[in-house]
């Protein structure tokens, strides 16, 4: 009874498989007509001419294909499509630098990336032409370490000999350089359904580099949890589109899930459990999955305010989850480090300490956001240093305590990283203005993480002043807005959602004026009051694709030239693994054109 | 005043710290430095307060009155605090009742003894302790098995053997759990299997995970519950993106987790049509996006059962005449005319509300032949007694009109092209499917007495004005998808219609994501109110609606779940109380779809589930 009904099984399976071989499964192709992919119904008359969308948008009225990022030099891609096999793809480095652990990781990462296209391996077609990679980088031995003087350019060829054997040749002047050729090669690779087989582009010529040498997310691990997994799959999804920092808000009041060599204690106190926590391994692993990808992964350390969890018992903070909390924080739970307390300083040490070690940090990050004067007014033993040090107790005296915190704090810093004078940002805060930001912040020393909306005159004011600046205009980069409020009835502080359009045509010129020469890039973030692992890809991608875009091309068009592309790509980020939100109905990316509700406007 | 109560706190906490570390050291000493974290927060008991709070021993609030039980967690705390302990929606039976005394035991240790009339009652409960069980597991968090687990011994009383699941099922039941020194009796009974798996459901909500091994009960409750409201619903759109089919199960799942018990299917609409039409195959062939973004005969047919034994009915709606069109293009190649009209046109801001556009062909005799194809396949895949949701929304009489063949038609059968007369033809096209669907019935099962009511939603053609001209309430009722401060619900009900609300503004789920439309955060959702009027028996209840042109199956979930719990409850409960007060039980229900598979959307930091009454 039991074999019987596996026979039957098996015989099923076979059934089906036959069935999925049929060529009537296919009912539609696209043809290119007038620059654009017409889905059209497959007969025998049109078989052999018609193409399958992803190869038919490669060409079809756009210089570019279907690239994202677009790259920002010369462009050439020929009509050539050719069938490569698989099996037979090469990857070769200059010898020495072959044997890098780094590069084999890029090379198996790549590799994956190909296989993600072919939906089912049995019913690909067989045979193909041979395809060598060839990656030309100076033989440089030293450590590939992403920095803020990384030329991240590259050149890729692609041409075929005489035997019809593909050859691709990346230039790069180091591994960051290279690794985005690859990314850009694994675009111009593409499976044809009707075919069933895998296809390259066979003669490209294409030179890139980015506009922004700072291309971030913003990931906050302390209001909900992520597992490392997930954090990996960001990372995954960065690498695809060339962004190049992942900004680590690993911390803040509500929990504490970094493990710190010397003070195993805040780890143990303030996880949300013990398996809710980093290792100081999964931390090592993160950083090098990062740089495998392009990424530099960039430590915050929150401070003085944003801290909480993780403190008890050390008599170092200020009005700890104290209520009501409207009048101490602007969130629950409240808590602030408390500026007075020296051993204190010693805990940062130790916790900049392991930051350092870790991550080898190139900036890093002190946070210095949302600082509560009140809560350090409710402290009496602040209250009475100030007045031991002759302070009043208003406004400009806090701001001071503020100042004085900052540069304690730094100073630690500077200690474990062994005045390395590691450039610092800090979020735009009352420090950040003036007069205090003159009195405490050194502009050769600190970039300013502007958190404001994208017109607020602040921003001139400390672009004048000489800063440095990466941009997280809370109107158009902040991916957690939208959706309920939290301690508010109705919808949260910065509703409405943010749609990918709004992001893509967040322009940081616009933002900076006459001192564009001193934005560094963008971050998007995403704030977890209400986010946790299990929305995470929607609500990063396609939007951070879209800001991808802006800050490696920082294309002159807006994003009505785009769309079509990006319905194209979101379906790329799905190929491989991320749960990417859908931003149209799907008959829209198979017919092109149709949906915009201008579209016909310009022939009436 | 305010500094001193804050010192006071602080000076409590500290006394307390003091045991909590001692605890901690004890426990190290014989477990691996990992463990002891969470031998130390074992250690920390949880009290339940006055006010419904559970709080750690180390956090409590100066001036609250605390229960004297000391509970190992706060999950295990949270099973009894407050009337309704866990028990998502909420019971609506008089004298209540959950015991504070846990009873801890081996969920592959419980009995099930199962008395029911009849051999397919019987098999369904079989199933239903099945799925039970496996719910249990889902809140192991450490080893469930356990031993000299108590004996815990299960008898489910069903005095009904029919498993008709329509608007007349009775989904009440009574649910008592009771503790000897031998072992812990629960005695379900219910008239109907449906209500018995509402009560096994129930009897999820009064177990959690312990610390240790096996899994905590309260060893005492007694609950009487019924709905409300006999449509429980959610909408899914299939069709403006494909959802796979594990989708589909695991929105099923959500909705069992809820006592939800409508999935109200938009399987197919203008943008596609994925789902197989055995007497038209065209349909699929067509429609779909493509050939693997489709849903086989077979596949409905298992989804229908798979939704039956989690008291779940599967609605089915063919949209019409609007909102059709991919998959009815094969007309003019196949001798049968233009089924559809204004198919896939552009631009398409003249043909319809959003693209693709395209609406049926009233005028064609052979598309209502396809059409009655379409409702027989239907009318198979689904239980006998299920009925059919025919659309009828959104009709865009320029599409109509801009058709020549339309209007020469038209003008052929003594039409003239006022807006009257389009909206005869439109109501026509709704009398004749179901003269067809009654003749299906009919045929298909002899055995059904009274022709069914179909659904169609409100529209142009529910205007109060003349929708007895066109609808007559005995066969039509209406799902309306208003706004809640709209008279249309008010007077459909003086006017006898049967009413599904879809309350635009508070459960359209899509919204807050395009153009002006802003998001309903569940409290909203949860608020919204049912009309409470004379008519009350004409409100079937309600449907939540996922139009799915900006989801997929990657942000299904969470925009559907938690949110949907909260209509979930308003139907089941229909309660007085305010979303506040049962904002506790909500974030447990969360974490339960999250143990069940469900990505639900996280609403609040996770310390503030932790630190109840902090985050107000």
């Amino acid at each position: 009874m039991k074999s019987s009904a596996l026979g039957l099984a098996l015989l099923l399976a076979l059934v089906s498989q036959l069935t999925a071989h049929k060529s009537e499964d296919l009912i539609y192709g696209y043809e290119c007509r007038s620059g654009l992919c017409r889905k059209v119904e497959l007969s025998e008359e049109n078989f052999a001419q018609a193409i399958s969308l992803p190869v038919c948008r490669l060409f079809c009225g756009s210089q570019i294909g279907t690239l994202w990022p677009q790259p920002t030099g010369a462009v050439r891609l020929d009509t050539l499509m050719r069938q490569v096999d698989i099996s037979f793809i090469d990857i070769n480095v200059n010898a020495t630098v072959r044997k890098e652990k780094l590069w084999r990781a890029a090379e198996e990462r790549w590799m994956e990336m190909l296989e993600a296209k072919i939906p089912d391996r049995k019913i690909l077609a067989r045979g193909g032409y041979r395809m060598s990679v060839n990656i030309n980088t100076p033989d440089d031995l030293a450590l590939a370490k992403l920095t803020l003087e990384t030329d991240e350019s590259y050149n890729l060829e692609i041409d075929t000999d005489a035997s019809g054997h593909v050859l691709a040749n990346i230039t790069a002047r180091n591994f960051f350089g290279a690794r985005n050729g690859l990314e850009t090669l694994a675009q111009l690779i593409v499976y044809d359904d009707i075919r069933r087989e895998v296809q390259v582009t066979a003669n490209v010529s294409i030179s890139d580099a980015p506009v922004y040498k700072w291309r971030g997310l913003l990931l906050d691990t302390s209001r909900n949890y992520y597992s490392v997994k997930s954090i990996k799959r960001t990372l995954d999804g960065m690498a695809l589109v060339k962004l190049n920092t992942f900004h680590w808000h690993i911390t803040d009041s509500h929990s504490f899930p970094l493990e710190v060599r010397k003070r195993p204690e805040l780890l143990k106190l303030g996880a949300y459990s013990p398996r809710q926590v980093y290792t100081r391994r999964d931390v090592a692993e993160v950083v090098e999955y990062g740089r495998v990808r392009g990424i530099r992964v960039m430590p915050e350390f929150d401070a003085p305010a944003h801290v909480g969890e993780g403190w008890q018992h050390k008599n170092m903070t200020a009005c700890f989850n104290a209520q009501p909390w409207k009048d101490f924080c602007v969130e629950p739970p409240c808590g602030q480090l408390d500026p007075t307390v020296n051993e204190m300083y010693d805990v940062l040490e130790d916790i900049y300490e392991t930051m350092f070690e870790k991550f080898d940090p190139d900036v890093f990050h002190m946070g210095g956001d949302e600082v509560s004067t009140n809560c350090w007014n409710s402290s009496r033993t602040i209250r009475k240093w100030m007045k031991k040090q002759g302070w009043g107790l208003a406004t400009a005296d806090f701001m001071r305590l503020w100042g004085h915190f900052q540069n304690e704090a730094l100073a630690r810093v500077d200690k474990v990283a062994n005045n390395s004078q590691t450039p610092i940002i800090l979020w735009t805060s009352g420090l950040t203005e003036e007069p205090f930001i003159d009195e405490n912040l050194n502009p050769e020393r600190y970039i300013i993480q502007i958190w404001t909306t994208g017109v607020d005159p602040k921003i001139k004011k400390i672009l004048e002043r000489g800063y440095k600046i990466i941009v997280s205009n809370y109107d158009a980069l902040y991916f957690d807005c939208g959706g309920a409020g939290w301690v508010t009835d109705g919808n949260n502080w910065c509703s409405p959602y943010i749609g990918w359009q709004k992001v893509y045509d967040n322009n940081l010129k616009t933002i900076a004026g006459d001192y564009e020469h001193h934005v560094l890039g963008a971050e998007a973030a995403i704030w977890s009051e209400q986010i946790d692992e299990h929305t995470l890809d929607n609500r990063f991608w396609p939007r951070a694709s879209a800001m991808a875009e802006r800050l490696w091309s920082n294309p002159s068009t807006g994003w009505k030239q785009a769309e079509s592309r990006l319905l194209l790509h979101r379906e790329r980020l799905v190929e491989n693994g991320l749960g990417a939100e859908a931003v149209q109905p799907q008959w829209c990316l198979q017919n092109e054109n149709e949906c915009p509700i201008d579209a016909y406007d310009a022939q009436a | 005043m305010r500094s001193s109560g804050y010192n006071r706190y602080h000076c409590y906490a500290l006394a307390i710290c003091v045991c909590f570390a001692v605890g901690a050291a004890l426990t190290r000493a014989d477990d691996t430095d990992h463990d002891a974290q969470a031998g130390s927060s074992a250690s920390r008991k949880w009290l339940c307060s006055q006010t419904d709070i559970c709080s750690p021993e180390t956090e409590l609030t100066p001036g609250l009155q605390y229960a004297v039980e000391r509970f190992e967690s706060q999950r295990d705390c949270r099973l009894s605090c407050g009337k309704y302990g866990s028990i998502w929606p909420m019971p609506t039976g008089e004298a209540g009742f959950i015991g504070n005394e846990r009873v801890r035991f081996d969920p592959w240790k419980v009995r099930f003894h199962v008395v029911a009339p009849g051999e397919a009652a019987t098999q369904f409960l079989r199933e239903t302790n099945r799925l039970f069980v496996s719910n249990l597991l889902k809140e192991c968090t450490r080893n469930c098995t356990l031993e000299g687990s108590k004996q815990i011994l299960v008898r489910a009383t069903v005095a009904n053997e029919t498993l008709v699941l329509d608007w007349a099922t009775d989904e009440s039941y009574a649910l008592v759990v009771r503790t000897t020194d031998t072992a812990t009796f629960v005695d379900i009974q219910a008239p109907t299997v449906y209500g018995a798996r509402h009560a096994f459901e129930t009897l999820t909500n009064l177990v959690t995970g312990s610390l240790s091994n096996g899994l905590l009960m309260a060893s005492a409750a007694r609950i009487t519950d019924r709905p409300a409201f006999p449509h429980r619903g959610v909408l899914l759109d299939t069709s403006r993106n494909f959802v796979p089919l594990k989708f589909i199960r695991s929105t099923l799942d959500a909705m069992a987790t809820s006592k939800m018990n409508v999935l109200h299917w938009h399987v197919v609409d203008t943008h596609s049509f994925p789902l197989e039409i055995t007497r038209v195959p065209e349909m699929q062939r067509y429609g779909a996006y493509s050939s693997s973004q489709t849903y086989s005969r077979q596949d409905a047919l298992n989804l229908v059962k798979y939704a039956r034994l989690r008291g779940i009915r599967i609605l089915i709606e063919i949209d019409g005449p609007s909102h059709a069109g991919n998959g009815w293009q094969w007309g003019p190649a196949a001798g049968l005319g233009n089924m559809s009209v204004c198919l896939n046109q552009s631009p398409w801001r003249k043909f319809c509300v959003q693209p693709p556009c395209g609406q049926l062909n009233p005028l064609n005799d052979h598309m209502y032949a396809v059409l009655k194809e379409i409702f027989e396949d239907i009318a198979e895949v689904g239980a006998p007694e299920e009925t059919l949701h025919m659309g009828g929304d959104e009709v865009f009489l320029p599409c109509w009109n801009n058709t020549k063949e339309i209007r020469d038609g038209m003008r052929a059968q003594g039409f003239d092209l006022t807006e009257e007369s389009f909206l005869r033809l439109w109501s026509q096209f709704h009398q004749r499917n179901l003269n067809a669907w009654d003749e299906i019935t009919e045929r298909m099962y002899p055995g059904i007495k009274e022709p069914k009511s179909v659904i169609v939603w409100s529209s142009h053609l529910t205007d109060p004005k003349y929708i007895e001209t066109y609808l007559p309430k005995e066969r039509f009722i209406i799902q309306t998808w208003v706004e809640s401060q709209d008279s249309l619900n008010r007077e459909l009900l003086q006017r006898g219609y049967r009413l599904i609300l879809s309350t635009k503004n508070a459960w359209y789920l899509d919204h807050g994501f395009w153009g002006s439309t802003s998001y309903y955060n569940w409290r909203a959702v949860y608020s919204a109110g049912m009309p409470a009027t004379q008519h009350r028996s004409q409100v079937l209840g309600g449907e939540v609606c996922m139009w799915s042109e900006y989801v997929d199956q990657n942000s299904l979930e969470s925009r559907i779940w938690p949110r949907a719990g909260a209509a979930a409850e308003r139907l089941w409960s229909n309660p007085k109380s305010s979303a506040l007060a049962a904002q506790r039980r909500f974030y447990r229900y969360r974490e339960r779809l999250l143990a069940r598979g469900i990505h639900a959307d996280a609403v609040i930091p996770h310390w503030c589930v932790l630190h109840e009454g902090k985050c107000l």
